[in-house]
């Protein structure tokens, strides 16, 4: 579904106030869900008059949002009725089809609903799937963070005292009233107040104190203007007290990566969507919820707040670089120009991008609904955490070439398909890519200014990055969407008829820390599978830049590298093994290199490439500046 | 949680050349809420020491104390107790504790800090409880023989005290732990 223009939802008056009137209908609707499972046709009286008209499945309800506010009635509400009328079997189920979630989520979740806590917490992976299962976990996942609450919020007087208490019973009580010495009792393992040992609960506390404090200075500097989390209000003091005592728990339980910087404003929109949760009871657990939610937000990040990881390949620093590139592939004028000509290196202003996840570039409202589509991202986890059987991946395949022209329609993959488990390390990839997208698509819609400006404006530009239409950046990101085709080579590995047994396949990139691989089939293959001489679009294996010509006539000439097939190995350790195979890219890494430079723009690029390396290589040889000298002496003679 | 830090009677230069190594390893600044010191520390040096520990810093007189401008007695409340603070060689017979308990009664505290005799002591009584915290130094006493170095740390929490006594016997630092609770005072109390 592409969006033709803005929804006027996203203009409405609904967009300042969490708690509408018109929310009324909703605050009983997670009752009013429930109630549409057990019956499927009757529409309950509270609901205004234009859902009654259709009963639709919960997640329609957010586009029927849309519909009710905007006029795009015409063109908005006659897709969802086709789609929602051949979902209607499925609703018996109380089961959430979370592609389809993730897939109208991404579009953006409205203010007004009350809907946006709950839709976080089941893209988060915290409520099941299951809408049955929700009444057992809850409570279950709510007692547990008291439990950490408990054990690591106390101090040690405390911690001494229920000791003790279990040990001896309490006989002091009864020499109340005597005069005398005051009975002197050993103490248990050297656990006094001035203690110095490493193991030694006060030890640790004093030194939890400097972390503790450190947390509390942040947290009191979270989003100073606004009065939900700063002030002198009750309620601000208690939402402060509550961020505080989520980042201490976490940095206890977490002694590896312990509190940085910055995970306070990662934590501060999720507090917020939760706190304004419209159900009482919710609102009331934030707290847990909140930390489980951050929890598993974060381990998708973690590796960017870890020092020792900067350098490494899942670091900050590596993201960066990924940054770097996806700049240079969408756009190879800005990227010289930014990087090249203008010096500036995409740390200065991408570092904040990413590791705070674009909270402080814009104002709240708009973050929340950058989120939306982080959180959401309708590619859902990357196929290569589950099975996807091979006719899925066909289906797929054969819509893209039939109807599909521009690559602003890509198919979306893994979206029709409910994946038996959507949460873990896989589900985290598909949000950096979103976020690494949402990045790129910032500096394009800047790109005028940048390139007119030099370090200093583009820096300053990019620090303070201008207020922008939210949607329209959104937009501009979902197009930039490169197709993870990892399926399709699985696809192509089982389909290729038995006598074959090589086929051309040639690597373009292999990313390990996200693992995508984008690769390019020839020509010859493509021709042998359609039987018709498809254009590069129709399979959206690469984006649309104008590198598009020269990549398909060089992808004839390189190989770099060829998969050979055997019948007796089944699909899934096809797949293993060409995932082994990938491993060593060094060796590949040359011809990779090669066959990027080379295009209709890269053959310069190829010669300066070579230049500098021979320049380089002089200069090892005979130390720097050598060859300005020898070019002089040559001028001079 | 509040950890209070009672310690007194250094004699520093006079009769001690410094805090045994051992303690001052141990008294490290930002884990002390309060000092309480009973006196004769006795020179400036050490005061600001004391104070480099915990800006919280109430002190007494002694008899040996450089500085005259420490007042004799002082009350101070901390959490739910009230304590009081002396050097101890005004109430004579030195260490007596019927005497030190009408110096309490006086002061109107539930804890009597106080010195001089350079010995640890920790008594309970009707009225409450004295404290001695002793030399930290070790320093030499007329009254006491074998001076062994040491210092009490108090942990108050609400209504309870952990009393931890920190002593130096031959060389090695034993740490025992004193407990007790004081009982809630009752609503009105009538006065004559």
């Amino acid at each position: 579904m592409v969006k033709k223009r803005v929804p006027d939802w996203l203009n409405s008056s609904l967009w300042s106030s969490p708690h509408p009137p018109s929310t009324s209908p909703y605050d009983g609707g997670e009752d009013y869900r429930l109630r549409r499972s057990s019956s499927a046709e009757e529409s309950p009286v509270p609901v205004p008059p234009p859902l009654a008209a259709t009963p639709e499945p919960p997640k329609v309800e957010i586009r029927d949002r849309m519909n009710d506010s905007s006029d795009n009635g015409g063109s908005g509400s006659g897709s969802p009725s086709v789609e929602d009328i051949s979902r209607q079997a499925q609703l018996v189920q109380e089961v959430i089809n979370m592609g389809e979630l993730r897939r109208l989520a991404s579009q953006g979740i409205p203010d007004g609903a009350g809907i946006r806590s709950t839709v976080w917490k089941l893209l988060l992976g915290y409520l099941p799937v299951d809408r049955g299962l929700w009444s057992s976990e809850l409570p279950k996942k709510r007692s547990q963070y008291k439990h950490f609450k408990e054990e690591l919020l106390m101090n040690p007087s405390e911690i001494t005292r229920r000791l003790e208490k279990s040990t001896s019973s309490e006989n002091e009580e009864s020499k109340c009233e005597t005069r005398g010495l005051l009975p002197r009792s050993e103490i248990t393992q050297g656990e006094h107040p001035l203690s110095l040992g490493k193991t030694s609960i006060w030890n640790q506390f004093f030194q939890d104190t400097e972390i503790i404090e450190q947390i509390d200075r942040d947290v009191k500097r979270t989003h100073p203007d606004m009065h939900f989390f700063s002030g002198d209000s009750q309620f601000a003091k208690s939402n402060q007290e509550a961020l505080k005592n989520i980042l201490i728990v976490f940095a206890k339980l977490n002694p590896g990566i312990r509190y940085v910087q910055g995970m306070n404003e990662i934590l501060a929109p999720l507090f917020y969507v939760f706190r304004n949760d419209p159900n009482e009871e919710n609102a009331a657990f934030v707290e847990a919820d909140t930390f489980f939610c951050f929890v598993e937000l974060l381990s998708g990040f973690r590796d960017h707040f870890c020092q020792q990881l900067d350098n490494s390949v899942v670091g900050i620093r590596s993201t960066i670089t990924k940054l770097s590139r996806l700049l240079k592939e969408h756009d190879e004028e800005l990227w010289r120009h930014l990087e090249v000509t203008t010096k500036v290196n995409p740390q200065f202003y991408a570092f904040r991008w990413i590791t705070l996840l674009l909270t402080q570039e814009f104002n709240f409202s708009d973050s929340l609904l950058i989120w939306d589509t982080l959180l959401s991202d309708p590619e859902g986890p990357l196929p290569s955490s589950h099975v996807v059987g091979p006719h899925h991946a066909r289906a797929r395949l054969l819509r893209n070439a039939e109807g599909y022209g521009t690559l602003g329609s890509l198919p979306v993959l893994g979206a029709s398909t409910p994946l038996p488990h959507s949460h873990g390390h896989g589900a985290r990839l598909g949000t950096k890519e979103t976020l690494l997208r949402v990045c790129i698509a910032m500096l394009i819609l800047v790109r005028r200014r940048l390139l007119a400006g030099d370090f200093t404006s583009n820096l300053k530009l990019l620090q303070h990055y201008p207020s922008t239409n939210i949607s329209h950046l959104l937009y501009v990101a979902n197009k930039l969407r490169i197709v993870d085709i990892r399926v399709l080579v699985r696809w192509i590995q089982i389909e290729l008829p038995k006598g074959k047994s090589k086929f051309d396949l040639l690597v373009h990139e292999f990313d390990l820390s996200c693992q995508t691989l984008k690769l390019k089939i020839t020509r010859k293959v493509l021709k042998s599978r359609w039987g018709t001489d498809p254009s590069w679009d129709h399979i959206g294996v690469l984006n649309s830049n104008k590198n598009n010509h020269a990549s398909r006539s060089y992808s004839i000439v390189h190989y770099a590298q060829t998969i050979e097939l055997r019948e007796s190995v089944t699909p899934q350790e096809k797949h293993e093994k060409h995932k082994e195979e990938k491993d060593p890219t060094h060796a590949h890494k040359p011809k990779i290199e090669e066959e990027v430079a080379v295009g209709a723009s890269g053959y310069a690029y190829l010669e300066y490439q070579e230049k500098k390396e021979a320049n380089n290589e002089e200069e090892d040889a005979h130390g720097k500046d050598w060859n300005k000298s020898h070019r002089m002496k040559l001028l001079m003679n | 949680m509040v950890l209070v830090l009672a310690i007194g009677d250094l004699h520093i230069p006079h009769r001690a050349p410094n805090l045994p190594p051992k303690f001052k390893s141990m008294l490290v600044p930002g884990k002390i809420q309060h000092i309480i010191c009973t006196g004769n520390l006795c020179i400036k040096v050490i005061h600001d020491y004391l104070k480099s520990l915990c800006p919280s810093l109430h002190i007494t007189r002694g008899e040996y104390d450089e500085d005259a401008r420490y007042p004799e007695t002082k009350t101070l409340t901390i959490g739910q107790f009230k304590l009081g603070l002396c050097h101890g060689h005004q109430v004579v017979p030195w260490g007596d504790l019927d005497s030190l308990a009408m110096l309490q009664r006086q002061l109107d505290v539930d804890i009597l800090v106080s010195g001089h005799t350079h010995q640890f002591k920790a008594y309970k009584h009707e009225g409450g409880v004295v404290i001695n915290p002793g030399s930290a130094t070790g320093a030499y006493s007329s009254i006491t023989y074998d001076v062994n170095p040491s210092f009490v740390l108090m942990d108050i929490d609400g209504l309870r005290v952990v009393v931890y006594v920190y002593e130096l016997i031959d060389g090695e630092v034993k740490v025992d732990k004193i407990d007790f609770k004081k009982t809630a005072t009752p609503a009105t109390h009538s006065t004559h």
